[in-house]
């Protein structure tokens, strides 16, 4: 058999889609006023993206409201492992549509796409629920009654490989648009000081760090070549446990350094949890593991989720 | 079973790595969500920098930046584009956007805007570098549309 199909036990899935499922619901709650309030939008400035591509013009600000809370309630249900063979990937096409909607308006952010990749492959796998979930609990499902398989080991492996994916896709970019050159570092300094005006110009946020360092070259072309490294060396990470854990901690390092010098945050990996895949989740303590169980088994006692 | 298992994983794995994966053969300017090239970053910016605005005016030469939330919603990126598309519809659109500001000023009444007279959209041009070095007097200064925030909203709404 080969390694992708390797078999695996299922804690370490069940804990990708409650992290996974768990950060989806608080982002959507935390990030309500921009994800949930259309209100203040003109429908003339709507240019759908995605899912929202459906769409001739705008939804009601009520509608895309509903669509918010309902996704909301799907998210926490996908967390919680609740009739995931349904709930897993309805959450994961609802969040598609409310991201999809909320890029639609001008300007696609990029701090949605590998949350909605990963709800993605986590939401059509079944068998991300087979512990540590209500569905479990009310099956007898427990860690030791639940044999190692390749079900457990595949949608693990496809998360990673699709985080790496999509920071490999971002060094490709900066090839073909700006050429080896990129690692010079000057064209990061120059976007630097680019956004940091923009965002002053319209009373946001901007970097103070970011403002003062542009001032100098020397720095930029370690921050250039450091970039390039995590980007284009990415698929390394699929190699072994050591290397997996030696980039992820150089790509949280990397938004670490951008939220520092730029204000923007890419709160998913920030958050650690879009990395999660590739760090040893099995680890974890074993009291911590039993307290999930016995909590996913209270909750499975609840009327709406028996 | 394991041909089942099999089957799943790898029509997963294609369809959802292949999609990703997928932008990488089109032009890295050509933008999408939920599949993107990821092009933010990528290009050289000049070092003169256009940046449009809506300021809120007022007696004695007060000029604020407003915050985007007055312009489309919290995302700076998001008010920034919408200033940009408005503008670049003509005069009219550009007029209607600037009136919208215009009322959430009045609306909002925020002590610091109270003494706003107008709202103006303009473009400011800056040396990227000696701007964020403390210079912030524009190069070049457009204005494309002002409008006047209503006296008696702002009176009839203030505290």
């Amino acid at each position: 058999m080969n390694a992708f199909l390797a078999p695996a036990a299922a804690t370490k899935l069940a804990l990708v889609r409650l992290l996974v499922g768990s950060f989806a619901t608080l982002y959507l709650l935390v990030r309500a006023p921009v994800l949930a309030d259309f209100r203040a939008m003109s429908a003339a400035r709507f240019e759908p993206v995605g899912l929202a591509a459906l769409l001739d013009a705008p939804m009601s600000a009520q509608l895309a409201f509903a669509a918010w809370a309902v996704c909301t309630l799907l998210c926490a249900l996908f967390a919680l492992g609740a009739r995931f063979t349904w709930t897993g990937p309805l959450a994961a096409l609802a969040l598609l549509w409310v991201t999809s909607y909320r890029n639609s308006w001008g300007m696609v952010f990029h701090t949605d796409n590998l949350l909605v990749l990963h709800m993605l492959a986590l939401g059509v796998t079944p068998a991300a629920a087979d512990v540590l979930s209500v569905d479990a609990a009310r099956r007898g499902n427990t860690r030791d009654s639940v044999a190692e398989d390749p079900r457990y080991g595949w949608p693990v492996r496809l998360v990673s490989a699709l985080t790496v994916a999509t920071y490999v896709l971002a060094g490709v970019a900066k090839l073909k648009i700006s050429g080896l050159d990129w690692a010079s570092g000057e064209v990061l300094r120059s976007t630097m000081a680019h956004d940091a005006v923009r965002k002053a110009a319209v009373g946001s946020i901007y970097s103070p760090i970011g403002a003062w360092l542009v001032q100098f070259q020397w720095p930029f072309p370690v921050f250039g070549a450091l970039t390039m490294a995590v980007e284009l060396g990415a698929p390394l990470a699929l190699l072994g446990r050591r290397i997996a854990l030696l980039w992820a901690a150089m790509v949280w390092s990397f938004h670490l350094g951008v939220i520092a010098t730029m204000a923007i945050a890419f709160p998913y990996p920030l958050s650690g949890v879009a990395l999660a895949s590739l760090l040893p989740l099995e680890r974890i303590p074993v009291w911590m593991l039993s307290f999930l169980e016995r909590a996913c088994a209270q909750l499975a006692r609840l009327p709406g989720l028996r | 079973m394991l041909a089942r298992t099999k089957l799943h994983a790898y029509a997963t794995s294609a369809l959802l790595l292949g999609a990703t994966l997928y932008p990488a053969l089109l032009d890295a300017r050509q933008d999408g969500f939920p599949l993107s090239t990821y092009p933010m970053f990528a290009s050289e910016k000049p070092e003169r920098v256009a940046v449009m605005s809506a300021l809120a005016l007022g007696d004695h030469g007060m000029e604020q930046a407003l915050a985007p939330s007055y312009i489309a919603n919290a995302e700076a990126m998001q008010a920034l584009a919408t200033l940009k598309k408005s503008v670049a519809a003509g005069r009219r659109s550009a007029r209607a956007l600037c009136e919208q500001i215009a009322q959430r000023v009045a609306e909002r009444a925020e002590p610091a805007l109270n003494e706003t007279r107008f709202v103006a959209i303009v473009t400011q041009e800056h040396d990227a570098v000696r701007y964020l070095s403390g210079d912030k007097k524009p190069l070049k200064r457009t204005e494309h549309v002002r409008c006047k925030v209503s006296p008696h909203l702002v009176l009839r709404l203030s505290p």
